[in-house]
């Protein structure tokens, strides 16, 4: 029970669409472990979304119990609910969502400062950063001054910035090609390996589920299989 | 979040759209100028005004005679109360003793002010100075040619005292002056006369001569460019008023004692309105008149100075409420640049949630933004504003001829600076709410 880091119970999602109301989440129990890699698959309108919205606490589910380090987030707060995202989770996004007005730097920046951390603390972390994933060349530059792939280092480095234990990726490299794809999927997996961080990964593709320990595949809102990948790639860096 | 970063967040959001931020602060930039130049010109006419009546006479009490209002009514009933009382009618010399034909009311004396007043008014309380006038005119012969001249009679002891009129060269009436008069500078220079006329010089009124101890300076303000309602005027002893000899025109030998108007000055710090109340009961008494057949007017300078006042007040007020329009106008502009910019943001909005903001940070960030637009158009408004009733002040006082002096509403600048902050928070403050209550899935969402 420990290691329990996330852990869903009879948890319902329900979504009113004009007139229609949509079941996404169908009473899904499941639970998360400390050091986990784990890919939530399934194809689209499966649920997969709106269960990452929940483990990342940027929804609360309808009906259920969603216990974050054995908080309660249903019954969290906004304000709660948001300090403790910044504190736990790291979000990267398929299409990166850095803030377009500010610098590289200044993206890495954003979530200490939301944090209050030391401004001499915060450089020094958000240039580490972005020195380990490669763009120390790059911190001045502003995201359209910057390829896809070097966006998404930028987030990964953003997401990695306030030490969270869990780290959220909605589908890493969907808008990537897939030499820069595989280059993410190596750094993300080098994170996972080297500081012990819960990943939470959402993809529809088969292929980047086999960097994760573990597979949970959605169908129409339910959890269809649950098993550990037996071939877990292991890239080389 | 820190409030630097906070700041510094809201900064980036001006900047990034420049334009619309600079329409949004032009709006409100009209706004604070229109509201500051009204205030302030507004505030400038009543100083103005102030200045000129106080300069007529606006702290001393004038009273003059004149027929009771409901002079008619009263008549008809004189001759009831008349038939019944014998001796109470409405006499109005204020002397007991002529009221020979009171019965017919076909010759009914005109009201008079007399010697009589004067007694009467130095028992009331507070008043200072008492002042007579006697206003005739009378033609002036200087150096040969002749002009028409209005003459005033005034109280030597009083007069300079009471007056508002400043001498230039010479000295002012004193009292045992007998045949020595204060001219106006107007007359003093009086073209048609054809030389100046200096200190120490005789004029020859209605044949009378008379020196010239006095010139008084030329007058400011609001009238003085009009070279005063009275331009060519003398001053002399009220007695010998009455020894001016009538004309070739006729114009009527004035009565001794009897006054045209009575100027009172009070002491400072007495209650203004009970002396004024005092002073009428005492006339009333002697005059044996009641409110309704009062035969006396007492006009307060004051009262008039208040009275135009409000006046000019309101109509700021009303002025400055069509400008307050223009600052809500503006301010609107402010609230719909600032929901524009709460649903461009929405995307970052929801980023920003997602690594931690709380809605007190987004919301900060918001209200931020539109405290700076208004408050960038409050001080450009206020300078701009500054500027303009400069410009206009200017161009009043040369249309006026009073000097140009440098004014500024400090109420004017408070209530703009006010309302500029106030307008940005509330402008503000829902866009921000709206922002702020954004979930943060949707605003992810949003495309």
């Amino acid at each position: 029970m420990d290691k329990t880091l996330i852990a869903f119970r009879n948890v319902w999602k329900t979504y009113q669409m004009g007139e229609v109301q949509v079941n996404a989440l169908k009473d899904v129990n499941a639970e998360f472990e400390k050091g986990e890699f784990t890919a939530i698959i399934g194809p689209s309108g499966s649920g997969k979304s709106t269960m990452m919205n929940l483990v990342g606490c940027l929804d609360v589910p309808s009906k259920g119990e969603i216990f974050l380090k054995s908080e309660n987030i249903a019954r969290l707060e906004e304000s709660d609910l948001a300090a403790l995202r910044g504190k736990t989770i790291g979000f990267i996004f398929q299409q990166y969502n850095l803030i377009p007005g500010m610098t590289a730097l200044e993206n890495v920046l954003l979530p200490l400062e939301i944090q209050e951390i030391d401004d001499n603390i915060a450089e020094k972390r958000a240039k580490e950063l972005l020195t380990l994933v490669g763009l120390s060349d790059k911190m001045q530059n502003k995201p359209t001054q910057l390829s896809g792939g070097q966006q998404q280092r930028v987030s990964i480095a953003r997401a990695l910035a306030s030490n969270p234990e869990i780290i959220l990726a909605d589908e890493p490299t969907g808008a990537l090609d897939s030499v820069t794809g595989k280059e993410v999927m190596t750094m993300l997996y080098r994170f996972w390996k080297e500081n012990g961080k819960t990943v939470i990964m959402v993809t529809h593709d088969m292929h980047l589920a086999k960097y994760a320990q573990r597979h949970i595949e959605l169908k129409d809102g339910k959890i269809v299989r649950d098993e550990t990948n037996q071939d877990q790639l292991c890239p080389e860096y | 979040m820190k409030p630097v970063k906070i700041l510094r967040i809201a900064f980036n959001m001006v900047k990034a759209n420049k334009l619309r931020s600079w329409l949004t602060i032009i709006g409100v930039i009209i706004g604070i100028a229109s509201v500051m130049t009204i205030v302030t010109t507004g505030e400038f006419f009543q100083d103005q005004v102030t200045k000129t009546l106080e300069e007529l006479g606006g702290d001393t009490i004038t009273i003059v005679a004149s027929v009771p209002f409901n002079f008619m009514e009263e008549n008809a009933s004189q001759v009831i109360v008349e038939s019944e009382n014998g001796s109470e009618n409405g006499n109005i010399s204020g002397g007991g003793d002529d009221l020979s034909n009171s019965m017919d009311f076909g010759d009914v004396e005109t009201p008079k002010l007399t010697k009589m007043d004067v007694f009467t008014l130095r028992r009331v309380h507070g008043i200072q100075y008492i002042n007579v006038n006697i206003e005739t005119s009378a033609e002036l012969e200087f150096g040969g040619k002749k002009t028409s001249v209005y003459v005033e009679g005034v109280d030597p002891r009083a007069w300079p005292n009471i007056t508002k009129k400043k001498v230039g060269e010479g000295r002012m009436l004193q009292p045992g002056d007998r045949t020595s008069v204060v001219i106006s500078n107007e007359l003093a220079n009086d073209e048609a006369l054809g030389r100046q006329i200096r200190v120490n010089q005789m004029i020859l009124l209605n044949g009378k001569s008379y020196r010239v101890i006095g010139i008084l300076a030329k007058d400011g303000g609001l009238l003085g460019g009009l070279g005063g309602l009275f331009g060519s005027s003398i001053y002399m002893p009220y007695e010998e008023v009455n020894s001016l000899s009538t004309t070739e025109e006729g114009v009527d030998e004035k009565e001794t004692d009897v006054y045209d108007s009575i100027e009172v000055k009070l002491y400072k710090n007495v209650d203004y309105e009970a002396t004024i109340k005092e002073m009428e009961n005492m006339l009333r008494l002697s005059h044996r008149v009641d409110e309704k057949n009062q035969d006396f007017y007492v006009s307060s300078g004051k009262e008039e100075m208040e009275n135009t006042k409000k006046l000019i007040n309101g109509l700021t007020a009303f002025l400055a409420f069509i400008a307050g329009i223009s600052l809500l106008v503006g301010s609107t502009g402010i609230a719909n640049t600032m929901f524009t910019s709460v649903l461009e943001k929405t995307k970052e909005i929801g980023i920003m949630k997602a690594i931690g903001a709380k809605n007190r940070d987004i919301m900060l960030i918001f209200l931020c933004n539109s405290a700076m637009i208004s408050l960038v158009g409050g001080i450009i408004g206020i300078l701009l504003g500054t500027a303009a009733v400069q410009v206009i002040l200017f161009l009043i006082s040369i249309s006026m001829k009073v000097p140009f002096e440098f004014a500024l509403s400090l109420k004017g600048t408070i209530i703009a600076t006010l309302v500029s902050i106030i307008v940005g928070l509330i402008a503000g403050i829902v866009p921000a709410k709206s922002a702020a209550e954004l979930k943060p899935v949707d605003a992810l969402r949003y495309e």
